[in-house]
């Protein structure tokens, strides 16, 4: 399609702020590295392989958050998974009319709540509820599996983390289920009628039939739960501390920078230790959030005949 | 002895009258043709015999339907629809399965198979059936999208016969595929008549010639005419049907 020279006009007016946008974005991560190379150069891969935060020796390993971020995006990506599929069922095929609308808006709401909401009622209460009802129920039954192995002090663990995480993150990734669910052909639908399904057998091909962009919404709900900060910091123990066990304080890369960066310039390499820690989260949360997109546009451009 | 008796059926979408006082007998173990212009109606009859007109937002059905014996508008739409397999305009095999588990699933669904050996035997007939087996069983556990659209509608047909229905519902199933494919199609559907009862909804004379023991032509929502094919084709009694036939519709 050719445009008229007012189009053309008009684009050129949106470039500048367009561009500067995505110009910004470059600039953020391009800062990040930059600021992360006086402490790469000068710790290299020790600061991958050791846990310890002692600015006044400077000295760093930030294994213990980087591991804590994974775990508790792991669980909360769990956490997620049970409890938005069970949510994007209801909505998109059980629901109907007004309490369909109340249903969804609840969703949405609940997705546009400041994360401080989340954090202080999972330290007040998700946090309590789990230690007694889940994590010293696991750890009496199952003390030799590491994982349950040490007994929950005080709940503010790795776990509690990820689950508040998760249930923070249920809203992003129940959407993005909702929205490929939804965007299925009719015609799978019909067929799955057509050939005398039950409503909940056609609703489980459909789900079956929609997987990879369940894969692919899973992902980018880990990458968003990599970045969640203020909940984590409320829930997670705050300890250097590396366990093998879920029920142990941990620490995340998020929270890490989140209470330590304010004084972070009073020492030589702190700053940049922490935007070390940033650049890895950064460069991996890019990563699951481009494949989750690929494999959204994959399987969107197969299930369309 | 007949598989589908309407009498003065009217389906109502939102405000717009769809169906106007239809009234058909449909015998078994025919094949039964409806014809007519697009917009006429046909889809939405076919859909009130298994009730996939249900998902249909703001539908109003009246009038009775009878299929195989059962009040077809207030028995379990579920339970109905296991007696009736539907082929679409547009091939809809499902993506994410084999050629195989394509038309397995429609066995498994419907409890048709006891054993794996039983499975594969149905999945062979129901191939055989839509004349697909020579061409796909040396790859069954290809996916659909290695098929031609042609192929892809006659698997849609073998997953429809896997269920082991006694009515087979076919909505233009030849519409979008080539004339070589279509052929092959129209052949499955005459052979398979001592089976089941065959509901097609076609929009092409020359088709319904080959193909039908009996004609209904719907025009505007209503029935201008029915009855056995060839006498429908020697001695129209409408302009509609005469026009119709000469492709002038």
């Amino acid at each position: 399609m050719r445009l008229s020279k007012k189009d053309k006009l008009f684009l050129l007016s949106l470039l500048p702020l367009a561009t500067s946008v995505l110009a910004l974005l470059i600039l953020i991560i391009f800062a990040i590295l930059l600021r992360s190379l006086q402490a790469i150069n000068k710790f290299g891969l020790e600061l991958l392989v050791s846990s310890v935060w002692s600015p006044e020796q400077e000295i760093y390993g930030v294994l213990a958050p980087l591991i804590g971020s994974l775990a508790t995006s792991v669980i909360a990506t769990l956490t997620a998974l049970i409890l938005s599929i069970p949510l994007a069922i209801a909505a998109s095929e059980y629901l109907k009319g007004f309490i369909k609308n109340v249903f969804s808006s609840l969703i949405e709401l609940a997705g546009g709540m400041p994360t401080i909401i989340y954090a202080v009622w999972a330290s007040e209460y998700l946090v309590p509820f789990l230690k007694t009802y889940v994590m010293e129920p696991l750890h009496r039954l199952l003390p030799f599996i590491p994982l349950f192995s040490c007994k929950p002090i005080t709940g503010f663990s790795i776990f509690a983390a990820g689950v508040a995480i998760g249930i923070s993150v249920v809203p992003y990734v129940t959407a993005l289920i909702l929205e490929s669910y939804n965007s299925i052909p009719a015609m799978y639908k019909e067929a799955c009628y057509g050939i005398g399904a039950y409503r909940h057998e056609a609703v489980s091909i459909l789900l079956s039939l929609s997987r990879p962009a369940i894969v692919a919404s899973l992902l980018l709900g880990f990458a968003r739960a990599l970045g969640e900060t203020t909940i984590a910091v409320t829930t997670v123990g705050s300890s250097m501390y590396l366990s093998s066990c879920l029920f142990a304080p941990g620490y995340t890369v998020a929270a890490l920078i989140a209470t330590q960066f304010a004084n972070a310039n009073l020492y030589m390499y702190a700053e940049s230790v922490l935007y070390t820690a940033a650049l890895i989260v950064t460069v991996i949360a890019t990563i699951l959030s481009f494949y989750g997109s690929v494999i959204m546009v994959r399987w969107r451009s197969r299930i369309v005949v | 002895m007949l598989a589908v008796e309407i009498e003065h059926l009217n389906v109502y979408i939102r405000h717009a009258h769809i169906l106007k006082n239809v009234t058909l007998r449909i015998p078994k173990n025919t094949v039964f043709v409806i014809m007519g212009p697009s917009g006429s109606g046909k889809t939405t009859l076919l859909k009130v015999i298994n009730r996939l007109i249900d998902f249909t937002e703001g539908v109003r059905v009246e009038g009775v339907v009878r299929v195989l014996d059962i009040d077809a508008l207030k028995a379990d739409p579920y339970e109905l629809r296991k007696r009736i397999g539907m082929v679409f305009q547009t091939p809809n095999p499902f993506p994410h399965l084999t050629i195989y588990e394509n038309v397995a699933i429609a066995a498994k669904l419907n409890g048709v198979a006891r054993s794996k050996r039983e499975l594969d035997e149905i999945v062979r007939w129901a191939l055989e059936k839509a004349m697909l087996w020579d061409e796909v069983k040396h790859r069954l556990h290809a996916y659909p999208h290695q098929l031609s659209g042609g192929q892809r509608q006659r698997l849609c047909l073998a997953r429809a016969l896997a269920m082991k229905p006694e009515i087979l519902l076919l909505d233009e199933p030849t519409a979008n595929i080539d004339p070589i494919n279509a052929r092959k199609l129209e052949e499955a559907i005459v052979s398979l008549k001592d089976e089941v009862t065959v509901v097609m909804v076609t929009h092409s004379p020359h088709q319904a010639a080959r193909v039908a023991d009996y004609i209904a032509v719907l025009y505007d929502g209503r029935v201008v005419e029915q009855g056995p094919a060839q006498q429908l084709f020697l001695r129209p009694s409408t302009e509609i049907t005469q026009k119709l036939l000469r492709g002038e519709m």
